[in-house]
């Protein structure tokens, strides 16, 4: 126990030292060439992060609490496979293939979601500083060491409340992120994604391919159903709408909305379904339901609380 | 007692173990590569799921019983095992010993290499620190249950995290972080 609560202490110490926002402040803009150089280093990120044979163990600090996690990312002939496993606590697992993703929690059901082809899914193409200006700033924040390899550490800070923000330590020979916080306007962190070991293995030089419209530039659409969304928290728009089928066999309607960074989704369900009365988090993932215009209507993303409240707030079923 | 049958009733029981969540990874890794290989198992894992869900008043649907095969086709495709085979399978006891060992090595290793890591990127950044502060604490929700979501209801519970699931999937607009946006999903242990 008194390992554990040591290994809690040591997190803290880098929640101590708030890694400040010095190159980029409150009402600064930074200068193309500052935002230029940010998106180089997130494309590359993004880039190592799809096509790289990496597998590790990280530390993964919130709310007080510490686990370890052992991650697996592997290509082979352009097709990816990747493993997500708790080692500290129950075993809860996630497996993620092309077509479909698995997870394995305790107590739950074993949950198997399909991935429908491009039509469907927005594409991990990384993130672009210059499309988040209105509601982020972004900058290169400094150095340093993780895992024992060098680092550039990239902010960026959201501009109001309605979003979190992230800092990456970039590894520089590969571009990994070898530290990702989750932080919030304040830039203090809410979780913390650490490797504390990590090995490379060979690749056979076989890129994924692309699929789908990369959301930092998904085109903005008009809701095609009867639902209606007045007010979107601040900055956030609605990109996708599709029907999912749920394991039970009922159907569902899903809305999209992002900031091209952050992003919740609006589920749409028959009025006779169980769902969620009131608020529920799991981390920094917010989710809210309540009934409306006889419907089953649930929020849920990784933005606060006052921003499903907001979205939630907004829906309203065509007359 | 033959000494398939032992080993039927030790596979039989780790499956129970793997569903409390409380099987050690390790072991969990072995009892993923005989379910691949194994169709009486997977039946077996199958009836302790609905059993579990009977237990608990859930609701059960009949597409859940294609999920043992789902998973079999997919491991079928995975080429890759969490980790390496061992020539000797070690007693239960002997299993907690070395995951136990394991988790204070990792430990040692996070006090010995990590920390220093933390001060000196602390020390990096004297001139711009500020007052120490732990995570950062969030909006408080109003008190519910301990449950996962602080809900007291595992069928609202696993239908959130097939939102979830099924959200994060359909958006990955922190896709940046790659398959670390599951840390959330898989991080998160109830007190117990």
């Amino acid at each position: 126990m008194s390992f554990w609560l040591f290994g809690l202490l040591c997190l803290y110490g880098l929640s101590a030292a708030g890694l400040a926002l010095s190159a980029v402040t409150e009402d600064e803009t930074p200068p193309a060439d500052a935002t230029r150089q940010v998106g180089v280093l997130l494309e590359r990120m993004a880039e190592a992060l799809r096509s790289l044979n990496y597998e590790g163990i990280l530390v993964y600090l919130h709310e007080n609490r510490l686990e370890t996690l052992s991650l697996l990312h592997h290509v082979e002939q352009g097709r990816v496979q990747e493993r997500l496993i708790s080692l500290s606590g129950p075993v809860r697992a996630v497996a993620r293939e092309r077509d479909r993703v698995l997870c394995a929690l305790p107590d739950g059901h074993p949950l198997s979601v399909e991935r429908h082809g491009g039509g469907h899914i927005l594409a991990t193409d990384g993130i672009d500083p210059a499309l988040l200006g209105d509601h982020y700033r972004a900058g290169i924040l400094g150095t340093a060491r993780i895992a024992g390899r060098d680092t550039d550490v990239v902010g960026i800070i959201p501009r109001d409340r309605l979003r979190y923000g992230y800092r990456f330590h970039i590894d520089r020979e590969t571009a990994l992120p070898l530290k990702s916080d989750l932080i919030d306007e304040d830039q203090e962190p809410l979780e913390q994604l650490m490797f504390t070991s990590i090995v490379f293995n060979a690749s056979d030089g076989v890129t994924p391919a692309l699929v789908g419209q990369p959301v930092r530039n998904a085109p903005v659409t008009e809701s095609t159903s009867r639902w209606r969304f007045n007010d979107p928290p601040k900055g956030f728009q609605l990109v996708m709408h599709h029907e999912i089928k749920q394991p039970d066999g009922s159907a569902a309607e899903q809305f999209l909305f992002t900031d091209r960074l952050s992003a919740y989704s609006i589920y749409v369900e028959d009025g006779a379904q169980e769902g969620l009365d009131g608020l529920a988090n799991i981390g920094a993932v917010h989710a809210v339901g309540r009934k409306i215009d006889g419907h089953r209507v649930t929020v849920i993303g990784e933005v606060p609380t006052a921003t499903v409240e907001a979205a939630i707030a907004g829906v309203r079923l065509a007359p | 007692m033959t000494d398939e049958h032992r080993l039927i009733d030790e596979q039989r029981q780790r499956l129970s173990a793997l569903q409390d969540g409380e099987l050690d990874p390790a072991s969990a890794a072995r009892l993923l590569d005989a379910l691949a290989e194994d169709a009486s198992l997977r039946k077996t894992w199958e009836r302790h799921h609905l059993i579990g869900l009977a237990i608990r008043g859930e609701h059960f649907a009949h597409e859940h019983r294609m999920i043992a095969d789902r998973v079999r086709e997919s491991l079928a495709l995975e080429p890759l095992r969490i980790v390496p085979r061992r020539r000797e399978r070690p007693t239960r006891l002997q299993s907690s010993s070395l995951v136990g060992m394991a988790l204070a090595a990792s430990v040692v290793f996070l006090a010995i290499f990590v920390a220093p890591t933390l001060w000196q990127e602390a020390a990096i950044r004297s001139s711009g620190a500020t007052q120490a502060t732990p995570l950062a604490s969030r909006e408080p929700l109003p008190d519910r249950m301990n449950g996962r979501w602080q809900l007291d209801r595992p069928d609202l519970a696993s239908k959130l995290d097939q939102f979830l699931v099924t959200h994060q999937e359909t958006a990955p607009a922190t896709g940046a972080k790659g398959m670390l946006r599951y840390a959330t999903f898989v991080g998160y242990e109830l007190p117990r």
